[in-house]
């Protein structure tokens, strides 16, 4: 019972010492083993990502693949309560309602994929120019918009808090969308 | 690294004998100690079914309540709770359970209650409805022998009392739970994912003021635990906070949320609290091992028995400043930032 209670003191005291002596090189390892078996896979070095393949119908802009998330969203949810009802019996070559379900969730992960390749570009290139107000007005939009939000009204926010028209503009049309 | 735990063992079991205290429970506390337990799940799991990730909202409100546990943890004494009831030292987590329900009751109810009331008048709604309910709670644990206080902390009370709790305690909790509910709703701000408008032009004097009541606040909360030595006489506003050391720590925060805030405003809410961190942390360790080195800075006698005897490599300050240091500076920054956020995002 006391050497509970003194481990205790201990472990909580030291949390982030031992994190540093045990977990940092165990983590260390992992991910240069993790790196070296994708490697032999791959031929890909640590820094290069994957690419998603190419998707029918990609999205072209941030709000299309924003608009795109939040309908594989609703989607999923829809299929999801259908799934947890009392199914009647399978017809032979229909679709159970768990198979649905699966299927939604999937399409909501690539479209969740999609959304953030898309605000990843973005980011890229906005930070390479070095607009980094615009970015984070940008980010702000699509948060936004995503929340259901108006365009209108967003722009009307930024407005009222002092930032220029055409930064307004430029975030709205980097995402996609309209004012 | 077998030296390193052996280190940790032996230095575990000096403590414990040098901090020993009575945990034996007794039925009354063991009743108290189901009843918490209790509420703590029903809360949990109402949370969760019924509020957007309140799991994940019960988390941070219970982690923002732990940090003020555990560097205010020499000034308040939990006995009688059982040997399973501590996480170190006098600090419980049972306690940090039953303080974490109150705060998403309160939140959740008030919230529910005033949806079309501004954040921050509903900030003051929370401190009004939370202070009675802990000044009931305190009043409990003193009955049955739970709760007591340092040395430090009975002589600044004025011997007063309500329902057996100290009358302070109607300061005191609405001035800790500002912090601790500021830390809540900042970081639900970040894990409901809610937009937080960026803006243009920070507001310099607006930040200073909400940075000026944020570390005063923090002030008085730890007042007992240590004392601010040979500064000015002028200087000394209330006990021994004194202007030069408070507003020092003042600007710095002012500081860093702004000079963060302008140059990474496209970072997201933990990336930026993580920046204002790492600005403050940078500068206050050094200070603080200068401070305690020239004497400017001495800790209660309750809170060096409270530490472990482990230093700061090459200094002989203790391992709790510099553990210390990023937790209450996180209740700090998270509340100028949650006040910041409502005042721009109404």
């Amino acid at each position: 019972m006391e050497s509970i209670a003194m481990l205790g003191f201990c472990l909580l005291m030291l949390a982030v010492m031992v994190l540093l002596q045990v977990a940092l090189p165990i983590f260390l390892i992992y991910k240069l083993a993790a790196a070296v078996i994708r490697y032999s896979r791959t031929g890909k070095l640590p820094w290069q990502r994957d690419e998603l393949p190419p998707q029918a119908g990609e999205p072209a802009t941030l709000k299309q693949a924003l608009d795109r998330a939040r309908e594989t969203a609703v989607k999923a949810e829809t299929a999801a309560a259908q799934a947890r009802r009392p199914e009647p019996a399978v017809v032979a070559g229909e679709e159970s309602a768990a198979a649905r379900a699966a299927r939604a969730e999937e399409e909501v992960r690539l479209a969740e994929s999609l959304l953030k390749r898309k605000r990843d570009e973005l980011a890229s290139a906005m930070k390479e120019q070095g607009k980094l107000d615009r970015l984070a007005l940008v980010y702000y939009v699509e948060a936004s918009l995503r929340e259901g939000c108006a365009a209108d009204a967003v722009a009307g926010a930024l407005k009222a808090k002092g930032w220029p028209e055409a930064d307004i503009t430029a975030a709205f049309q980097a995402c996609g969308a309209a004012i | 690294m077998f030296n390193f735990y052996r280190r940790i063992w032996d230095a575990g079991q000096a403590m414990y004998q040098a901090h020993a205290f009575d945990r034996t429970p007794t039925g009354a506390t063991l009743a108290l100690e189901a009843v918490i337990l209790a509420a703590a799940g029903l809360t949990l799991w109402w949370h969760m079914k019924n509020e957007r990730k309140g799991g994940v909202r019960f988390a941070i409100a219970a982690g923002g309540l732990f940090i003020h546990q555990f560097f205010t943890g020499p000034m308040w004494q939990n006995l009688h709770l059982g040997w399973w009831a501590y996480i170190f030292q006098q600090v419980s987590w049972i306690s940090t359970l039953a303080w974490a329900s109150m705060i998403m009751w309160t939140l959740t109810l008030v919230d529910r209650a005033l949806p079309e009331w501004p954040d921050w008048k509903r900030f003051f709604v929370y401190l009004a409805a939370l202070t009675p309910a802990a000044l009931l709670y305190e009043a409990a644990l003193l009955k049955l022998g739970v709760s007591g206080y340092s040395p430090e902390v009975h002589a600044s009370l004025s011997g007063l009392t309500l329902l057996g709790a100290p009358v302070e305690t109607f300061v005191y909790v609405p001035v800790f739970m500002a912090l601790v509910v500021a830390f809540a709703k900042y970081w639900s701000f970040f894990v409901l994912r809610k937009p937080v408008i960026p803006l243009p032009r920070r507001p310099w004097l607006r930040s200073f003021l909400v940075t000026l009541a944020a570390v005063l606040i923090f002030e008085v909360t730890v007042e007992p635990m240590v004392q601010n030595v040979g500064f000015p006489a002028w200087s000394y506003v209330f006990h021994d906070i004194t202007v030069v050391l408070t507003g020092a720590w003042i600007v710095l925060v002012w500081f860093a949320i702004n000079a963060v805030d302008k140059f990474f405003i496209h970072f997201s809410l933990r990336g930026k609290f993580l920046a204002y961190l790492g600005v403050v942390f940078a500068a206050v360790l050094p200070a603080e091992i200068w401070l305690i080195a020239s004497g400017h800075r001495v800790y209660g006698p309750t809170t060096v028995a409270a530490f472990t005897g482990l230093h700061i490599p090459f200094t002989a300050v203790p391992a709790e400043v510099a553990f210390g240091i990023p937790l209450y500076f996180a209740l700090i920054l998270s509340f100028v930032k949650y006040w910041e956020i409502i005042l721009d995002n109404r």
